[in-house]
């Protein structure tokens, strides 16, 4: 590790359609919650209890021990007002902080902008996917998706191309290709620039898993794949100061207990082992991870699942977070609810807000469009 | 109507099982099913790519028993599922028209053996779709793209054939559903030709039941066939959203259009958690979900109850044959 | 055997009306004429629509499709498997026009239904179309026109009717905006059974007249108590509306133009030709057909090769069609559909109703990377149909030199022009294996896998990107 004072580094993990809030942190002591779960809940004797009130989930357990240990805090009844049921309106809002609208601004690029306004490190923000989701959309600010780390880049499975030498000859072919040329018209030069750009990117991003040597052993599902990924492209110290990635599904409204176990088995899993991997490599200190799910569910189960509802929960997760629980969680009394949903008392702005301001060091307000209220877990 | 009477027949709608799940209890673009011992149902459901395959093991009164079968060209995973029976020993066997092959299961689901082989050739296989035992329980399967049904012992070995591509009698044209009758006669749906054929055990043509295709006796695309002890016999006609019923001769008796007024209790579970859905439910027109949509398979029970199965609509709806019914005094 | 340069307009015409089109095709409509094959695309009426019973036996999620991207995957099945390429064509193209997405819609069906509406109206006539369009369920709710009620309007339909859909910025004022949405009053949706948990069931539109501002209106200097349809007859009659659609048109099928909200500042690129189509549309009472009949068989037109970066879908569906595989029901149409995604064009999901940015700005870092990889997957698959017709083809004209296979390759799979720059390095890699041989069985395997490697080259060039 170097000595000078590292650029701070946000983990962004999205957990795609909707965390059933009340089954993660559960209101055990709450007569409604038994009332309205007749089929989809957590048994008493299973859950992990953090006070007299609250609970999480079994299946939990590495993240127990890190909120025992005093480094997750938990953001309660967390959405926005009016909240849509539906998913990609309610993903989009998260992503472009615009509930009026449709918005076409990502809030991750937004801020990668403010990171590094030229556009100079293409891998300033990188996200673990196929795609690009809409919270990384912005026109002219170039974020760089990885669906592979191991295969990245152009030419990379070309059907009969085997050999290494190949290969590279192959990319050197491509080079050339798109080598600047006199005369051929703007578009022609744009393409030619983008190639070169990705050849490049490419062998920034390779890089990283050469580095790379760890004593954890991640488990075999995507989200542990994916942030041994973040981990590895993180410790090669690429300047890389945003991650981005996503798991799921979380949208349990058929036979949710075993799929909603096996989901936070992986994702516990999965971020116990990353955080242990900074340790092992010391750098631990100037990375926060945050979690986020685009609504919670509704608090009556529906007989083998739940469906979607309003208010939900996020996590954030470091060595450098306050830990503990932030806000309240909102009413499950039937009067209180928002047609059958927990109303939201949290706007996600001000979380984001927080996290840009508090942790990034930047202006949140053109980031997010407004003033929110921040909470101080970082 | 929930009780249709025509030519000496009553069908008194009895109720439904079932509504979408991609996963448990539900179905998702169920493709077939059949009934084994102790009020169990075996349901198989499509889903769509690279979800939702897998078969539900289902009791007649709404207890989900479990799901077997998922996604893959694996032992005991399905690409394209599409049709399943039982043999004697309650025995699951299920059809894959991608892959082209059997799976066999046991009752629980336990894997056992798959069988078949890509081809035109004697035995061989392209896009298998209905299947149904015999009283012998050899197996019977329509392979839909060879334009041909081939009779197999339960193991895969090939017993026999028959069968064309054409629109004449005896010819077929991508068929799609099979049964067959105490006496062994075997019905296929011939799909494209719009009509169900009826063929001897060793596939002479007997009788044809069609008309084409969107007329009142008419089917358009059917798909699955069923008989039931009267000898008569039940069409999903799939393209027309209906069930065609025909008497033992081919004559055309009447139709069913779906009459489920009442969600099953799974449904209702569900739209009771969702105050929303009650909502949108109390100023909507709900005829349309109480219709057919995509009936896909047929089958009787010993007890002549008729079970139709919708790929659209996620259920089976239950009919029972009524053999004596009393009229109502007509000048209530 | 047909003349080349014949060929090469064909392919031109097939690209751009079409999805492109195998070399077979190409010879069968060349020996049919140009023009005669433009009047069959303009005719698609006359060629087997899709047949849906296929469809459903064996995709039955196609219908009333659940969710993403499987509804994505049904209108990618239709685009490569479709005898009427112009209509699926215009589809796209009045989606691109008329974006309405999934990502507030939330119902995968209706936006389905929308393109179906445009393979039905897409090629007659503008007004008819854009009443279709004011009655669409998918477009009423996206633009709000479900709120706009009488006692209380809301813009939204209104403004981008005018904005984005008729006329272009700065051809009318804010109180045009309202006086058209006051006659949209009362055109909204009627309830409908929820989807869950019963499949999906359809919106159909409802017209309110109880909740229809009948007062009288001022609207781009016409008075009257209009209602929807009226304001469309004005809005049609409008000079700026011929002009409007007609850029649209040439972006879509000539060349590329600057981005749509730079057009009230930056002129067309050829004034001429939208001088012609806008002759035609008022020649013939808005007949889109009429327009595209002009356009396909101008000079403009048949000049513009390479004129235009293709859009990820044309992309995505142009390989698959060539490379051959998706010819009939099998399990992968949802990893193309992804695909489009991917490279930036998430089919029924536009970013916004100002749609997708076109030309170069279909190209990043990203979706560079992922359109050559696509393309040189599957155009390097020696496996595939296509790609097999493509080396029968080239092993007919037996061994060959380094330039001939070069030149027999770019031949096979366009014919494709490249620059010097690709070409230098096509020939390069083709000069390490020396001649191509087919003598031996060894050749063969050989050669086969050279042309593979070739084809894939050719298909991650700067000059594939080009439509």
């Amino acid at each position: 590790m170097t000595a000078t004072k590292k650029d701070p580094v946000l983990v962004i993990l999205q957990l795609t359609g909707a965390n059933d809030y009340l089954n993660t942190v559960i209101p055990y002591t709450d007569p409604h919650y038994r009332d309205n779960r007749p089929k989809v809940h957590i048994p008493e004797d299973q859950m992990l209890r953090i006070d007299d009130k609250l609970a999480f989930r079994p299946n939990m357990e590495p993240l127990k021990a890190i909120y025992d240990d005093g480094k997750m805090a938990v953001i309660h009844g967390i959405g926005f007002e009016n909240s849509p049921r539906s998913h990609f309106r309610a993903m989009d809002i998260w992503h472009t902080c615009e509930p009026e609208i449709v918005g076409t601004e990502g809030w991750v690029a937004k801020m990668t902008r403010d990171l590094d306004p030229t556009g100079e490190n293409v891998v300033k923000t990188v996200n673990f996917g196929q795609g690009l989701p809409r919270a990384l959309a912005l026109r002219g600010t170039p974020v760089t998706s990885v669906s592979n780390l191991e295969n990245y880049g152009v030419l990379s499975s070309v059907p009969g191309v085997t050999a290494e030498e190949e290969r590279d000859q192959l990319l050197e072919r491509f080079a050339r290709m798109y080598a600047p040329a006199v005369g051929t018209g703007p578009t022609m030069d744009y393409l030619g620039q983008t190639g070169r750009d990705a050849l490049k990117g490419a062998d920034i991003i390779k890089s990283a898993p050469e580095k790379y040597s760890s004593t954890i052993e991640y488990a075999d599902n995507p989200i542990a794949k994916s942030l041994r990924d973040v981990a590895r492209v993180y410790l090669a110290d690429l300047g890389t100061q945003v991650f981005y990635t996503a798991h799921g599904p979380f949208d349990t409204h058929f036979n949710q207990p075993p799929m909603h176990t096996k989901l936070w088995t992986e994702v516990s899993g999965a971020i116990s082992d990353f955080f242990a991997d900074l340790k092992e490599h010391d750098a631990g200190d100037n990375l926060i991870m945050m979690l986020f799910t685009e609504f919670g569910r509704r608090v009556k189960d529906n007989g083998t699942g739940t469906d979607h509802g309003a208010g939900g929960v996020a996590f954030v997760i470091g060595d450098k977070v306050k830990g503990g629980m932030y806000g309240t969680y909102p009413s499950l009394k039937p009067e209180d609810l928002s047609q059958g949903d927990l109303a939201p008392n949290y706007d996600f702005r001000g979380f984001y807000s927080s996290v840009i301001d508090q942790w990034m060091g930047l202006d949140p307000v053109p980031i997010v469009g407004g003033k929110f209220e921040e909470m101080a877990f970082v | 109507m929930l009780t249709t009477v025509a030519a000496g027949r009553v069908f008194d709608y009895s109720y439904c099982i079932g509504m979408y799940g991609m996963s448990g209890q539900g179905f998702w673009s169920p493709q077939d099913f059949a009934f084994g011992s102790d009020g169990v149902i075996y349901v198989i459901s499509r889903g769509v790519e690279e979800i939702g395959q897998r078969i539900t093991r289902v009791t007649w009164d709404h207890e989900f028993l479990g799901q077997f079968g998922a996604n893959g060209s694996g032992d005991g995973q399905f690409i394209w599922p599409r049709s399943l029976d039982l043999d004697q020993a309650g025995n699951v066997y299920a059809s894959d028209d991608y892959l082209h092959r059997i799976s066999v299961f046991d009752s629980e689901g336990g894997f056992l053996s798959a069988w078949g082989e890509a081809g035109s050739g004697d035995g061989q296989l392209n896009g298998p779709s209905g299947i149904a035992f015999d009283s012998n329980d050899n197996l019977f399967v329509v392979d839909s793209h060879n334009s041909r049904v081939q009779e197999f012992t339960k193991e895969g070995k090939f017993l026999g054939k028959w069968g064309s591509q054409g629109t004449g009698d005896g010819e077929l044209n991508m068929p799609w559903g099979i049964c067959v009758d105490r006496e062994d006669n075997v019905y296929v749906a011939d799909w494209k030709n719009n009509r169900v054929q009826k063929f001897t055990p060793d596939g002479k043509f007997l009788v044809k039941f069609c008309g084409n295709d969107k007329g009142v006796g008419d089917l358009h695309g059917p798909t699955g066939v069923a008989v039931d002890s009267e000898g008569d016999v039940y069409v999903t006609d799939w393209g027309n959203h209906r069930l065609q019923v025909y008497g033992p001769d081919g004559k055309f008796v009447t139709t069913l259009v779906g009459d489920a007024q009442q969600p099953s209790p799974w449904t209702q579970t569900y739209i009771d958690a969702n105050p929303d859905i009650i909502k949108a439910r109390r100023r909507a027109d709900l005829e349309p979900e109480w219709r057919f949509h995509r009936p896909v398979a047929v089958n009787v029970d010993s007890q002549d109850r008729i079970v139709i199965l919708e790929s659209y609509r996620h259920r089976l709806q239950i009919y029972n044959k009524e053999k004596e019914y009393e009229e109502h005094s007509l000048n209530l | 055997m047909p003349h080349q340069e014949d060929i090469a307009l064909m392919a031109h015409l097939m690209r751009r009306a079409g999805f492109g089109a195998h070399r077979e095709e190409l010879e069968a409509r060349v020996a049919k004429g140009y023009e005669a094959t433009v009047e069959e695309l303009l005719h698609p009426e006359e060629q087997p629509a899709i047949d849906e019973d296929i469809l459903y036996r064996f995709f039955p999620g196609y219908e009333g499709a659940l969710g993403p991207p499987i509804n994505q995957a049904e209108w990618v099945y239709r685009m490569i498997n479709t005898s009427r390429p112009l209509e699926e064509k215009m589809a796209l193209f009045w989606h691109q026009l008329f974006a309405t997405g999934n990502s507030k819609v939330d119902n995968p069906p209706e936006l389905t239904q929308q393109i179906a509406m445009f393979r039905e109206h897409g090629l007659g006539s503008f007004r008819d179309l854009l009443v279709e369009l004011a009655k669409s369920p998918a477009m009423i709710y996206w633009l709000d026109n479900n709120g706009n009620h009488a006692d209380a309007i809301n813009e939204n339909w209104g403004r981008e009717l005018m904005e984005l859909f008729a006329l272009g910025v700065g051809n009318y004022s804010e109180d045009d905006i309202k006086e058209a949405s006051r006659a949209f009053t009362g055109w909204t949706i009627a309830p409908k059974i929820p989807r869950n948990p019963l499949g999906r069931f359809y919106w159909n539109f409802e017209y309110k007249p109880e909740d229809h501002d009948d007062g009288e209106k001022h609207f781009l200097g016409h008075t009257g108590n209009f209602n929807g349809e009226d304001i469309i007859d004005i809005l049609v009659d409008q000079p700026a509306s011929p002009k409007f659609l007609s850029r649209h048109l040439y972006n879509f099928f000539v060349a590329d133009e600057p981005q749509v909200p730079a057009w009230d500042i930056t002129p067309p690129g050829d004034p001429a030709a939208i001088e012609m189509l806008v002759n035609a549309y008022v020649e013939s009472n808005y007949d889109i057909r009429s327009m595209l009949r002009v356009l396909f068989n101008s000079d403009f037109f048949k000049n513009a090769r390479f004129a235009r970066v293709k859009s990820p879908a044309e992309l995505v569906v142009g390989t698959a069609r060539m490379a051959g595989n998706y010819n009939a029901p099998r399990p992968g149409f949802n990893m193309l559909a992804m695909e489009c995604n991917w490279q930036g064009q998430e089919l029924l999901n536009p970013p916004s109703v100002e749609s997708w940015h076109t030309g170069p700005e279909w190209i990043d870092g990203g979706a560079l990377v992922r359109r050559v990889n696509y393309a040189a997957n599957l155009m390097g698959n020696i496996d595939l149909p296509g790609i097999k017709s493509v080396i029968a083809r080239i092993k007919a004209q037996g061994n060959l030199p380094p330039a001939d296979l070069v030149a027999a390759c770019l031949d096979a799979i366009g014919p494709l022009d490249v620059s010097e720059a690709t070409h230098g390095e096509l020939l390069a890699q083709a000069q390490d294996g020396g001649e191509l041989r087919w003598d031996t069985e060894e050749d063969q395997t050989k050669s086969e896998q050279r042309i593979g490697i070739l084809l894939s080259l050719i298909s991650a060039s700067r000059d594939y990107q080009f439509a």
